[in-house]
């Protein structure tokens, strides 16, 4: 896919010099030296490959980023422009493309970006059995406890849920997962496994998503990732209490920057939750720091 | 013997007229056929929301060139750039100007969000109901001339031959 998005001076290179398997992100910004980042840490892309010398670096053109918009957008900004609005495009494979440049607002609202001037590329992995280790400490014989995942960004989040999601269907745990896929990273368009008893909704707002998922499809868990905002919030209290199990993520880089925070102060008092997963980048994207229960005590980690 | 030549002569000449005004006819089929394109990506664009490959696609349209123009197009968005030239491989029914606001027409699909985009095509279909209405008026002056005026030469020859 990103052969048919990219310029490709730049896809030329990362297609022959560097292991795709490593490339999580890619950061095009206007007069700026191309950057990607692998197994979390950052490079320069040169001609030649990887490098640490700005001068040999492959300068990305205002152009270019453009094109990559245009191009993402299947030649159709129109169709895509809802996810615009958001701050993104989600392309095939999940790969999620964060836009920057002018914010046009009418009416107090979001109209559209124009005037590009930086992208965020970022490539999902599925990396299989990711989960695992935490698997036990989640899932019991009742079923999935309500579950945060928590990690700055770029640590393996959505990797991490989607894997979870996959390892409930293959340890033969028949539970109707309902996966809201705000952005379609999870999912990635239907290029992502994600097992047996998974249904996908996919580009919804939590708000609407959490409602509608409820009524007509009946899970037994919701999985939603990147909580955050009242309306997030708000829908997750409203699905606690019609008896569905959660999991979902948020930024946070530990618990207590979690506890910090005002919005989550209520859902952490009422202990709707009782697993918090923390993940960090400390050793690659998806490093396990701890599982914590109810009361933010620590009950399993790995270091 | 001779009224067969002189009818057949007739006859070759009134196709080969025939032939000469159908350039007219058919320039008018197609700026008719591109006027209600636009009105259909438009109505596409605003509703189904498709992306422009799609849309163009699922068009029915008659006029050769146009077909052709919009092959091209779909193939050369598979590429990296949209020229001139390869838009109008093979097309030759059109004046430069006209290629000129056609590639402008192209050039700008899938370029901005529905309400631009919809001024947009409502802007180029007000330009090409004005290319439709020169091309009319050149079908109804020299369609009719050119067939008669080839009947005319035809039976002319024949009376020469005889």
């Amino acid at each position: 896919m990103l052969g048919k998005i990219l310029p490709l001076n730049i896809f030329n290179v990362i297609d022959k010099k560097i292991d795709f398997s490593r490339l999580n992100e890619l950061r095009l910004r206007s007069n700026q030296p191309v950057t990607v980042f692998l197994n979390g840490q950052p490079y320069y892309l040169g001609e030649k490959g990887l490098t640490s010398n700005i001068s040999k670096a492959i300068i990305c053109k205002k152009e270019d980023i453009e094109d990559v918009v245009f191009r993402a957008s299947g030649c159709s900004i129109y169709s895509v422009n809802e996810q615009i609005k958001r701050g993104f495009i989600v392309v095939e494979g999940g790969i999620r493309i964060g836009i920057c440049g002018d914010v046009v607002i009418e009416k107090d609202e979001i109209k559209t970006i124009s005037n590009y001037t930086s992208l965020n590329i970022r490539i999902p992995h599925e990396i299989k059995n990711c989960s695992l280790s935490a698997f036990s400490a989640i899932v019991d014989e009742f079923g999935v406890k309500n579950t945060l995942v928590i990690s700055p960004p770029s640590c393996g989040k959505t990797t991490f849920i989607r894997d979870f999601v996959f390892q409930l269907s293959e340890n033969n745990f028949c539970l109707n997962v309902l996966v809201l896929d705000e952005r379609g990273e999870i999912f990635g368009g239907g290029q992502m496994n994600l097992g047996k008893f998974c249904d996908v909704l996919s580009y919804s707002t939590k708000k609407l998503g959490f409602i509608q998922g409820i009524r007509t499809m009946a899970p037994n868990l919701i999985v939603a990732d990147e909580l955050g905002g009242e309306d997030d919030l708000n829908a997750i209290k409203n699905a606690f209490n019609c008896g569905v199990n959660i999991m979902a993520t948020v930024h946070a880089s530990s618990v207590t920057e979690l506890r910090a925070k005002n919005e989550f102060k209520e859902l952490l008092n009422s202990k709707c939750f009782s697993r918090f997963v923390v993940l960090s980048s400390r050793q690659g994207p998806g490093t396990l720091e701890g599982v914590y229960n109810e009361n933010l005590t620590r009950i399993a980690s790995w270091s | 013997m001779k009224l067969f030549l002189i009818l057949f002569l007739v006859f070759l000449c009134g196709y080969v007229g025939y032939g000469l005004s159908s350039y007219y006819k058919n320039r008018r089929i197609f700026f008719e056929e591109f006027i209600s394109l636009i009105e259909n990506v438009n109505l596409d664009i605003n509703f189904s929301r498709e992306k422009i490959a799609q849309i163009l696609k699922s068009q029915k349209i008659n006029s050769r060139a146009l077909k052709k123009i919009i092959n091209n197009f779909i193939a050369v968005l598979e590429t990296r750039e949209l020229e001139c030239e390869k838009l109008f491989e093979g097309v030759k029914l059109l004046k430069d100007d006209e290629k000129f606001l056609i590639f402008s027409f192209f050039r700008s699909l899938g370029k901005f969000d529905v309400e631009l985009q919809s001024l947009q095509l409502s802007q180029f279909k007000e330009k090409f109901l004005n290319s439709l209405q020169v091309c009319s008026s050149e079908e109804k002056k020299y369609s009719p001339i050119l067939l008669k005026l080839a009947i005319m030469v035809g039976a002319l020859l024949g009376l020469i031959f005889i």
